[in-house]
């Protein structure tokens, strides 16, 4: 495990996931242009779960795991809010977005161009988002 | 020149030159700042301004919601004319636009003299 740890749900604290998860793995020779692509997937469904899913409230918490292991990232955010998205939404090209003045939904799309897998589960009520990325051993 | 610095961190300073307004962004434009960010955009639209140059070299980090700030107020600029036009932009925020195709949106030069060429 390279992380493990809890958030309330404020916007506020997204800087400090970045920040932290970003050292975490540049400490497992994650560097770069890869280590900004992750901490930028991870920060988008921390948005998702913090905004959407909890609507920021505060008395709630997300907690975010990661893991290393034979050159598998593996990062889960657990939160018991109810993001739900719309699947279709990632099929649709960019110029949906800009059409419509899309602000929301663009995040989704950049987890899945970043990320080998994204999973979202619902476990004993709680929404587990699960990301999965290959890393060049370090 | 006018500074707007909001404890989210970012900090805008706005420059007004001949034809275009140069506003140079420092700090992190995540799901936090970029609801100031979005204010204070449009309030620089609804004052007027069309042409923006966006000065990038201090900008550390951009997230979706920023992203999301310039295309939702695109239309607002370029139907009267305007655009929006970056410089300097860091090779991690440069990959976000890059991800999602949005390259071909708007327009990216080099330096801030490259842009204020593009609008002699």
């Amino acid at each position: 495990m390279i992380a493990h740890y809890s958030v309330i749900c404020r916007r506020e604290e997204l800087k400090s996931i970045r920040d932290r998860l970003g050292a975490e793995l540049a400490t497992h020779g994650i560097t770069g242009l890869l280590r900004d692509q992750i901490v930028l997937a991870v920060d988008e469904a921390c948005a998702n779960a913090i905004i959407h899913g909890n609507d920021c409230d505060e008395n709630r918490t997300i907690r975010i795991e990661a893991e290393l292991r034979e050159g598998i990232l593996t990062v889960r955010i657990y939160d018991v809010g109810q993001f739900e998205f719309d699947p279709k939404l990632l099929e649709r090209d960019i110029d949906y977005f800009i059409r419509n003045k899309m602000k929301g939904g663009l995040g989704l799309k950049l987890i899945h161009a970043i990320m080998d897998e994204v999973r979202f589960d619902l476990v004993d009520g709680v929404c587990v988002c699960t990301m999965i990325k290959a890393v060049p051993a370090s | 020149m006018n500074t707007t610095n909001k404890p989210t961190g970012l900090n805008l300073i706005s420059e007004p030159i001949v034809g275009a307004l140069i506003l140079k962004i420092s700090g992190e434009l995540d799901a936090s700042s970029s609801l100031d960010f979005d204010v204070r955009l449009k309030q620089l639209i609804a004052e007027g301004h069309t042409h923006f140059i966006f000065d990038g070299t201090e900008l550390a980090y951009i997230a979706s919601a920023g992203l999301g700030v310039f295309i939702s107020n695109k239309d607002d600029v370029y139907d009267k004319g305007g655009q929006f036009i970056f410089f300097g932009l860091r090779e991690g925020v440069q990959n976000v636009f890059n991800l999602l195709g949005l390259t071909d949106l708007f327009t990216f030069v080099s330096s801030q003299e490259e842009a204020m060429d593009l609008l002699a």
